[in-house]
């Protein structure tokens, strides 16, 4: 049996595995199917001289002792830290800015944020400092349990605290609603959390995503947004500079096409132009619907494996539209730090919900929901002078959607436009180029199956034990000797996090 | 591997579509034209037909099997079907051959098996009909076997996958009994597979195992159909079946067929009216003895029936029932699940799941073949620690019998009596128990008080001296027995291939 290690996947999360089994001594050949490392937090020049994320742009819950532990700042990884962390501008009816609709603006520090509020509601400008707390007090209780793969007995030490298990099951919305007035201030909190979901608010279990973003950002705040400068490839950079330092072979335009597996025990993987590659225990970042019907195949596994793998919930679809602007485009009731971070496009969570409710039925949303970021307000390098670059995302949309992408692609984008429209006037003036990624084309150029950014679904059932599949989990119990997972599709989940990735090798150096 | 029940709207417009099918001209039409003429799989036509029927809109001609019109049921006043707190009662069903051997039925004794209702005895005493099989011939209706039909490329593949025998090494024209297991080792069936052709195979089993097989295809090119309601299966056994199926069945070399054989035939003689009606026939059976199974298309069971007992009246062949069934089974050493084991798909505690080789059928798990079948790292642990318990056969010490009944004056109220399923305890001589005995019963034919049991592998041994509890009556006794050689009785014809119609073994 060979000592190698083959890693299936060069998104962050294989090249961390890779990073860290190298620094260990262990033999490790890491291979992505694309010619850019990064996977769904990679850069490409969609639009000519612009650098566009083609997924995550926000590297805030990247677990920090891995940059220390990998040395990335001395490999290269350069993070900028945005003053903001979220806002929603002001909606587009006329109404004094001190009411509903007025701009809200998240701020990684708590008073400033609170400062804020007094103008929309005192209540809650009063209530965010407690509400952090109580989130802390909350998320501390996962915190731990991020890091390593889950066991046992955490789940009697969470089931016997109430306060957990209650914002882990409830709807985020009504959760919200027990703190806050204001709709915007919701809205901003739902936006954070309901990324790259299929749910909306008002559905049992999306108080979990809140906390887990909470838990992975700080002790005692929200998760601050980080960025690359370069763009979230700076990351991939890194890690993959730190692992060939270490050993590492890390190839690219190597198309993984079987995980060889011999009588249950896995033996290496096989490449699209037949090449085999001998390995004693493989990591596989990919979903894990690819990685165990197309890449292992259903045939190879035990029945009932599969049949808790056919019931994974892929769900998260979203649509990337990467704008080149004239100029920054102006969001109401929005000064320029404030468009630093994730910029909220919803009145209230029931904009969200919508959007949902559309998904839910196959259609586009009237309202796309859209959750923008204005990357050259922080690095003005990654478009050409004179140049802006808007990334905005619409979640909640349908992978099959009503009449298929190439009807329903056209439509997104006029769609998508218009949104921008209502809350920045005159930014549809200011667009020069344009450049858009749909569900598919996530699926068919990065793995994620249907579309889901977080490969599944971030909701409780399918969270922590339950990740990827009820009794097989990261680390542990997979029914191939030797496979492990190491994506988004395992414990603890998607974002951004290197956590997977850890996961897995330190799973495997445990044996 | 998609079989997806109808849905929605299209589900009620095939319906109705079906519905209108139904015509005064034309008030009855068979399942396979219905299924045809609306361009529907078959099965989902039964589904659709079956809502219908259970909305007394339509109804089952019971001469034909074919869909009968209600016209005046259901929404047109008329006769209802009988209904019981909004409930449709629940009847039993009937085998294709049901019209047959209820005319037969003199006893009117009958019992459920897998829903259908079936003769326990066709007379008042299962004896002529157990002898019939030993002596003459026995006619017995096992259609409520289950049947799957796989087909396609990987056919062969996923019952390689499925099954613990080698399906490499099934050829066309050929039968195999096998074992299957769950991913732990443990049985879950045992039953027979025809390989009809390269691309089709007819997996028959004693419980429903559609989704099993479904789930263990996922990713394969292969289609598996239940066809248990399209066939039904008649089961020949005993001395003369092969002078009476030469009889009745055109185009079949019946000398020539080995056991486990398969052909294929037609029905009738040269001037047989019924001639051209196709009949799969396999040696196979449930007897250990000579023996044929047919296997035909449900609307043609009846004359399939009618052909082989208008052959065997020459030769003293009877209808037997379920009760003569499992005392030549017993005989014949063959284990039947929920008796004498419990299938892991329903095992409601860990100790009562068994491996193959536990329940007797070792024989059928092939660990050298090159499939990585499901059960197979479990069986392979098996064979390395070696099996828990081991199938035997027990003979009981007939003279302790007799001497245990003597002591409430009479003699041992077991000879005459069907074969009993109560399990019994089974001791070490003076000792703890060290298993079960799951059949016994008086076998007339070896004059041998014979039962099946699960024991400890060490006290498997042959000729191992054991204990089994009796009852004499209100009183719980052990009588001696010992461990022997299974099948009890394994006459040269069951096997023997040749010109001559084995009329003597």
């Amino acid at each position: 049996m060979s000592d190698r290690v083959a890693i299936v996947g060069g998104g962050h999360n294989g090249l961390v595995a890779a990073a860290l089994l190298a620094r260990s001594g262990r033999e490790v050949v890491l291979l992505e199917a694309r010619s850019e490392l990064g996977g769904l937090a990679s850069t490409r020049e969609l639009i000519p001289g612009h650098r566009v994320d083609v997924g995550a742009n926000d590297l805030g819950m990247f677990r920090r002792s891995l940059i220390d532990e990998l040395e990335l700042q001395r490999f290269g990884l350069e993070l900028i830290e945005a003053p903001a962390v979220a806002a929603v501008p002001a909606a587009e009816a006329v109404v004094p800015a001190a009411e509903d609709g007025g701009a809200v603006v998240l701020w990684p520090e708590a008073e400033r944020t609170a400062e804020g509020l007094v103008a929309a509601s005192s209540r809650d400008a009063a209530a965010w400092p407690r509400f952090l707390a109580e989130l802390a007090e909350q998320a501390a209780s996962f915190e731990p349990l991020l890091g390593r793969p889950p066991e046992l007995a955490d789940m009697g030490r969470l089931l016997i605290a109430p306060g957990p298990l209650r914002f882990v099951s409830a709807p985020l919305d009504e959760l919200l609603r027990e703190w806050f007035e204001t709709p915007a201030l919701r809205a901003a909190l739902c936006g954070l959390a309901l990324l790259a979901t299929g749910l909306g608010p008002r559905a049992n279990g999306t108080g979990w995503p809140l906390l887990y973003h909470c838990a992975l950002g700080g002790p005692d705040r929200l998760a601050p947004v980080l960025r690359a400068r370069r763009g979230a490839a700076g990351l991939a950079g890194a890690l993959s500079a730190s692992a060939g330092a270490s050993g590492a072979v890390v190839r690219t335009d190597a198309v993984v096409s079987r995980i060889l597996v011999e009588r249950g025990r896995v033996a290496g993987v096989q490449l699209a132009d037949g090449e085999r590659i001998e390995a004693g225990a493989v990591i596989s970042t990919a979903t894990p619907a690819v990685t165990f019907l197309d890449l292992v195949g259903a045939p190879q596994l035990e029945p009932r494996f599969v049949r808790r793998l056919l019931k994974v919930k892929y769900r998260g679809a979203a649509a990337r539209l990467a704008l080149s602007l004239d100029d920054l485009p102006r969001f109401r009731g929005l000064e320029r730090p404030a468009l630093t971070g994730r910029i909220v496009l919803a009145r209230d969570p029931d904009d969200i919900e919508r959007a949902a409710d559309a998904a839910k039925y196959g259609r586009l949303p009237e309202r796309p929901w859209i959750e923008a970021a204005l990357p050259t307000a922080l690095d003005p390098s990654l478009a050409p002078a004179g140049r802006h670059l808007l990334l905005a995302t619409a979640h909640h949309l349908p992978f099959d959607v009503d009449g298929g992408w190439s009807t329903a692609g056209p439509e997104l984008l006029d769609r998508m436009v218009a949104e921008l429209e209502r809350w920045a006037p005159g930014v549809s003036g200011l667009i020069r180029e344009h450049a858009l990624l749909l569900p598919a084309d996530y699926e068919s150029e990065y793995g994620a199956t249907e579309g889901g950014l977080h490969h599944d679904e971030m909701n409780p059932s399918q969270s922590l034990w339950l990740r990827p599949t009820a009794g097989s989990w990261a680390g542990d119990t997979l029914p191939v000797e030797g496979l492990w997972l190491g994506g988004a599709g395992c414990h603890p989940g998607g974002g951004v996090t290197g956590l997977p990735g850890r996961t897995a090798a330190v799973s495997l150096l445990r044996g | 591997m998609a079989r997806r029940a109808p849905q929605g709207t299209q589900a009620i417009q095939r319906a109705l579509s079906l519905y209108r099918s139904f015509t005064p001209e034309q008030p009855e039409h068979r399942l396979t034209d219905l299924a045809a003429a609306h361009g529907l799989h078959p099965s989902t036509a039964h589904r659709l037909l079956g809502v219908l029927e259970a909305e007394g809109l339509v109804g089952r001609n019971p001469d034909t099997q074919g869909y009968l019109w209600l016209p005046e049921s259901g929404y047109g006043g008329g006769e209802r079907p009988v209904r019981r707190n909004g409930m449709r009662l629940l009847e039993p069903l009937r085998t294709p051959f049901h019209r047959r051997t209820e005319a037969l039925c003199e006893s009117d004794a009958w019992r459920d098996w897998s829903g259908y209702t079936c003769a326990l005895n066709y007379e008042p005493q299962p004896d002529y009909e157990y002898w019939a099989v030993r002596n003459t011939a026995a006619l017995i209706d096992v259609s409520p076997l289950f049947k799957y039909e796989i087909t396609g490329v990987d056919a062969e593949r996923l019952l390689d996958r499925v099954m613990t025998r080698d399906f490499t090494k099934c050829r066309v024209g050929r039968v195999m009994y096998t074992s299957w297991c769950n991913e732990d080792g443990h049985l879950l069936q045992d039953g027979n597979v025809q390989r009809l052709e390269r691309e089709r195979f007819l997996v028959s089993a004693a419980e429903p195992c559609l989704r099993w097989l479904e789930d263990c295809g996922l990713g394969m090119d292969a289609l598996v159909r239940d066809v248990s309601t399209d066939l039904g299966v008649l089961a020949l056994q005993g001395p003369r079946a092969r002078a009476i199926a030469e009889a009745a069945i055109q185009g079949v070399d019946f000398a020539g067929m080995r056991y486990f054989d398969l052909a294929g035939g037609e029905l009738g003689d040269a001037a047989g009216e019924d001639r051209g009606v196709p009949v799969t026939v396999t040696r196979t059976g449930y007897t250990g003895d000579l023996g044929y199974e047919f296997w035909v298309a449900s609307e043609d069971a009846e004359a399939l029936w009618d052909s082989l007992t208008v052959a065997g009246a020459d030769h003293g062949l009877r209808p037997a029932g379920l009760l003569a069934l499992d005392m030549v089974r017993v005989e014949a050493g063959l284990v039947l699940i929920d008796v004498d084991y419990v299938s892991a798909a329903h095992a409601e505690i860990e100790v009562l799941k068994v491996t193959p080789a536990e329940a007797g059928l070792g024989f059928t798990v092939k660990l050298d073949k090159e499939a990585d079948f499901t059960g197979r790292r479990a069986l392979e642990r098996e064979r390395e620690r070696g099996p828990a318990w081991a199938m035997v056969g027990l003979e009981v010490d007939w003279f302790e019998l007799e001497r245990l009944w003597e002591e409430i004056d009479l003699r041992p109220q077991v000879v005459g009596e069907p074969a009993s399923r109560e399990p019994t305890p089974v001791f070490a001589p003076g000792g703890e128990q060290v298993g079960q005995c799951t059949t016994r019963f008086f076998s007339p034919l070896l004059k041998k008080y014979i039962g099946l049991a699960t024991v400890q592998a060490d006290a498997a041994a042959l000729g191992t001296a054991l204990e089994l509890e009796v009852a004499v009556g209100y009183g719980r006794r052990r009588a001696g027995a010992r461990v022997v050689k299974r099948p009890f009785f394994n006459p040269a014809r069951k096997t023997a291939v040749g010109s001559a119609s084995g009329g003597h073994g």
